[in-house]
């Protein structure tokens, strides 16, 4: 019964980030793990993996998030907070599982009037070595992940 | 033991202050005569060589030392336990008055070290080691016999074809034929039969003493020592007689008092120190004394110190002098007393701690030896020690007439009389000195012992050394033994006595005494200090603790090295010489507490410690990588401290000293890994000469508790509006569980936040209670000034089922937080 319930739950929170796209995969159930929270990714940090540069004008990164801050390499999707800030132009992110085709979802939409802006998120993570991808639409915007928990 | 009336006690030997007392008191003193000179039967023995002497020479030199299979005997050796002392007071100083103008020189260097023959309570060992020349001087005795050692530097015409090729000349000297006997019962001429038996606490008495400065003292209780700092005087005619050469004279003078402190120390726990020596190299008629003979030798001293050094501290002033009176004479129970006016015959002269010896080197007439040469190849006289025969005159006649000056009286045998051993009290004069009695040169039935009939059945080599008799040669000999007796025999019993009483500021003789009362016994560590160092390193220390005691002050000589702090402090840094060895010196000793005292060091303690200086230092693991416990996924980093020259590292998995499975790249002091399960880490040191394994250090994996949904109503659980709002910069803890449908146990819980109308701009923080936990570096929502704004989470509750929310920003800030589900 509690496994039915985790498993619609997952299932139809990653479905309104994809923003509903009927070819969106099905995997699970998962199981829900809390972790301390944890920074892991600001792109405010010198130049890194999961840190600096800035994000730039429609570009990609690939973060690395299992094996970090508590989520191990089994996880299969990440709780975290998308916080922006220093954006330049009126924007959007989207994240989701590096190595596929960038899904046609946004996860926050910002503009450069924003100093700072949040929201949560849970996010499918690949198998990929930089497991989670963020795509930045416009201008330059710094991103930081706190990850709250993982599901696997 | 003693009466109480003993203070009261009357007669010539009591020593007052009065006029009339100290006539008296003079008629106690002494004066040799030597009216034998047979040629001395000496027995050169040169079965010594560096096997058996070496270790004095070592830098290791610790607390103890041992020496074995010294050859005393004919058909067997002996076992002579050392420890090293001090002879020179701190700041001591060799003063050389050539007659024209005074020199102030530091002591030669010069190690000295005393104990005990075969652990024989009884028995005597002094050596000296010339810090330049490593000629050893030394002096032996036991019951049976006396044996003066020496070893100066080989010449090379020395050399046979029948040596063994050793660096140094050694010649055991025994003062007859008979010393060769091994050890042998003994017969007492005054109640032998009182006699106690020797006490066997050799071995406690050396063992306490190397570990707690504590001097050996038969008999005594307690753990009371004490210090004397004697102010040595010498004439133009010792410095004669001595080559004409101011370290001649210093090293006999120096080998005296280490020699007369051996005595003292193990018989009256009293540590004999050396103030300051005066030598006059003008030539005759250059030191300030005219004196013909021990007597006016005496008044003169005392009135020329009271003239030139009123001022100056001290326990005792000694004259060593060369000429030839054959005599010595003392004050009795002066110790301490600098300037008693009105002495004998004269209101205008002046008596006080001075002790007068005669005959001290001179080494013509009845003291007939053989030429002086510090480089002696054959039996000699030394200036360093005497060596045999009627050298151990001025050692005897030190230690005799400085024991006068402690209140000494005449004495060579058992005390205890019949009375005294029917527990009845008796006047004093029953049972002091009834030997002397019998002996003395005065009124006696039996004549003096210089002429009487009693001379010639003397006991022979059985007195001690407050006996009188004794110290007339025979044979060309002293027959005083080197003690001043059992604890139960009237020469110790009655210096110990006095020492005792004598500890306060006022004694028993109404004088200010200069006697240092110990200080208590106190502990020192051995060196603490890395066994090796590096070439010209720099920082290094070395240590010692004490214990016990307070706190003693500490003195540093470095040879090899250069101090560079702490010269004086339990730790001194030091800065390494280039090559060879460093050696570390440490010696801590404590200050006297009398009011009269002057003497530093009335108790001190050394200890010696060798580091070698080597280009590689081999590695030595200073902290061990430390075992964790992480949740699942979690990297940890693992460090290891290690101290060494040019080191490497190598991280391996598994337990210490399992190669098998190295990991790659993990070649540094820390290593990052993230194990997905429970994985133990080990790390090897290495370089060019050694290496250092870590211990095992294991990263414990912990899972995190997997947890399923469940979905609640939506509920507002925090509604600060109204109510108190999370304060600016500050941190409000809330209980969520048992809230809303929260259940006991959930790990996290869906939630929608929202700030209201901020007065400023900040972000909001929330992670897992209870109140004191460490705040992560993340946000939650972040907001602007006026705007109010929702961000959808899910957070991690603490053990404790609370949720601690962090506002960083300068103003309050009203919150809310829904829920719309938990885990567990």
């Amino acid at each position: 019964m509690n496994m039915r319930t985790i498993s619609r739950f997952v299932l139809l929170t990653i479905a309104s980030l994809m923003g509903a796209v009927s070819a969106a995969a099905q995997t699970g159930p998962y199981q829900f793990f809390a972790v301390p929270p944890c920074r892991i990714v600001d792109t405010r940090n010198p130049n890194s993996t999961n840190g600096g540069p800035i994000m730039g004008n429609n570009s990609q990164r690939d973060f690395i998030v299992r094996g970090i801050c508590g989520v191990p390499t089994s996880a299969k999707a990440v709780s975290l907070n998308v916080t922006i800030t220093a954006a330049t132009q009126p924007s959007f992110l989207t994240l989701w599982p590096s190595g596929g085709t960038r899904p046609v979802v946004s996860t926050i939409n910002f503009t450069p009037n924003d100093p700072a802006l949040a929201n949560g998120a849970i996010v499918g993570l690949s198998t990929n070595t930089n497991d989670l991808s963020v795509f930045n639409s416009s201008g330059n915007v710094h991103v930081i992940l706190d990850v709250t928990g993982y599901f696997q | 033991m003693r009466d109480a009336n003993d203070a009261g006690r009357t007669g010539e030997e009591v020593s007052m202050r009065q006029t009339l007392s100290l006539l008296r008191r003079i008629a106690a003193t002494c004066i040799f005569a030597a009216v034998f000179c047979w040629p001395l039967a000496a027995a050169t023995v040169s079965k010594l060589n560096d096997d058996v002497l070496g270790p004095l020479r070592g830098p290791l030199v610790a607390k103890r030392i041992l020496l074995n299979k010294v050859p005393l005997y004919a058909h067997g050796t002996a076992r002579i336990e050392l420890e090293e002392f001090q002879v020179w007071a701190p700041g001591g100083k060799v003063i050389v008055h050539d007659g024209k103008s005074v020199q102030y020189l530091d002591p030669p260097p010069m190690r000295f070290f005393r104990g005990l023959v075969n652990g024989d309570a009884e028995s005597f060992a002094y050596f000296s080691v010339d810090g330049k020349t490593g000629a050893i001087y030394g002096l032996v005795a036991t019951r049976d016999g006396k044996f003066g050692v020496n070893a100066a530097r080989r010449r090379p015409m020395s050399r046979t074809a029948n040596d063994r090729g050793d660096d140094f000349d050694y010649f055991l000297t025994a003062s007859d034929e008979g010393d060769e006997i091994p050890m042998t019962g003994q017969t007492w001429e005054c109640g032998v039969d009182k006699m106690p038996a020797l006490p066997h606490v050799n071995e406690r008495m050396l063992t306490e003493m190397a570990v707690g400065g504590h001097p050996i003292a038969q008999g005594i209780t307690g753990t009371q020592s004490y210090a004397i700092a004697v102010e040595v005087e010498t004439d133009d005619e010792l410095y004669a007689a001595a080559g004409s050469s101011v370290s001649n004279v210093t090293a006999l003078a120096t080998n005296l008092t280490g020699a007369v402190s051996t005595i003292y120390n193990r018989d009256l726990h009293t540590n004999v120190v050396q103030q300051n020596l005066h030598v006059y190299s003008g030539g005759p008629g250059t030191d300030p004394w005219t004196a013909a003979d021990a007597f006016n030798g005496l008044v003169e001293i005392g009135n020329y110190y009271h003239t030139n050094h009123l001022a100056l501290k001290r326990s005792a002033v000694v004259m060593l002098s060369g000429k030839n009176t054959l005599s010595g004479i003392a004050w009795e129970g002066t110790i301490g007393e600098g300037d008693l006016a009105a002495s004998i015959n004269s209101a205008s002269t002046y008596s006080g701690a001075y002790a007068w010896c005669g005959s001290i080197g001179d080494l013509s007439g009845p003291f007939t030896s053989t030429v002086p040469d510090p480089n002696a190849t054959t039996n000699g006289t030394l200036y360093g020690m005497p060596t045999g025969g009627n050298n151990y005159w001025p050692l005897e006649e030190y230690a005799h007439e400085l024991g006068h000056n402690l209140a000494g009286h005449h004495t060579h045998c058992v005390a205890i009389t019949p009375l005294e051993a029917a527990g009845t009290n008796h006047p004093t004069q029953f049972f002091i000195d009834m030997c002397y009695t019998l002996e003395t040169e005065q009124s006696s039935p039996f004549g003096t012992c210089a002429t009487g009939s009693n001379y010639s059945s003397a006991p022979t080599e059985k007195g001690s050394i407050m006996s009188y008799c004794h110290n007339v040669l025979i044979s060309g000999v002293p027959q005083s033994r080197f003690t001043f007796g059992q604890a139960a025999e009237v020469s110790h019993h009655e210096l110990d006595d006095y020492m005792l009483r004598a500890a306060g500021p006022i004694g028993p003789y109404g004088g200010t005494f200069n006697i240092v009362t110990a200080v208590g016994t106190f502990t020192m560590s051995t060196i603490t200090a890395s066994s090796t160092v590096g070439p010209n390193s720099t920082g290094n220390t070395a240590s010692v603790t004490t214990a016990n005691g307070g706190t003693p002050t500490f003195s540093w000589t470095i040879t090899g090295g250069t101090i560079t702090a702490g010269a004086t402090s339990a730790t001194v840094t030091y800065t390494a010489g280039a090559s060879g060895s460093v050696v570390l010196r440490a010696t801590a000793y404590k200050n006297g507490t009398n009011g009269g005292g002057f003497i530093n060091g009335g108790v001190g303690i050394t200890d010696t410690k060798t580091v070698t200086i080597v280009s590689c230092i081999a590695p030595a693991i200073t902290s061990q990588p430390q075992s964790v416990a992480v949740p699942a996924g979690t990297g940890v980093t693992l460090s290891v401290g290690a101290t060494g020259t040019s080191l490497t590292y190598q991280w391996y998995v598994g337990t210490t000293g399992v190669t098998t499975t190295p990991i790659t790249g993990a070649t540094g002091a820390s290593v990052n890994v993230t194990p997905a399960s429970t994985t133990t880490y080990w790390v090897r040191v290495s370089n060019s000469c050694g290496m250092a394994d870590s211990a095992s250090a294991t990263v414990t994996v912990t899972p995190i508790a997997a947890a399923s949904f469940y979905l609640l109503s939506p509920c507002r659980i925090l509604d600060t509006r109204g109510g108190t709002p999370v304060p600016a910069n500050g941190v409000m803890n809330l209980v969520v569980t048992g809230k809303c449908g929260v259940a006991a146990g959930a790990t996290a819980a869906a939630i929608n936040v929202t700030v209201v109308s901020p007065a400023s701009s900040g972000f909001v923080t929330l992670y897992p209670g209870p109140a004191n936990t460490v705040r992560p570096v993340v946000s939650t929502i972040n907001y602007t000034p006026g705007r109010t704004l929702a961000n959808n989470a899910r957070i991690t509750i603490g053990v404790d089922g609370s949720i601690n929310i962090f506002n960083a920003a300068s103003t309050p800030l009203d919150f809310l937080i829904d829920v719309s589900g938990y885990f567990k």
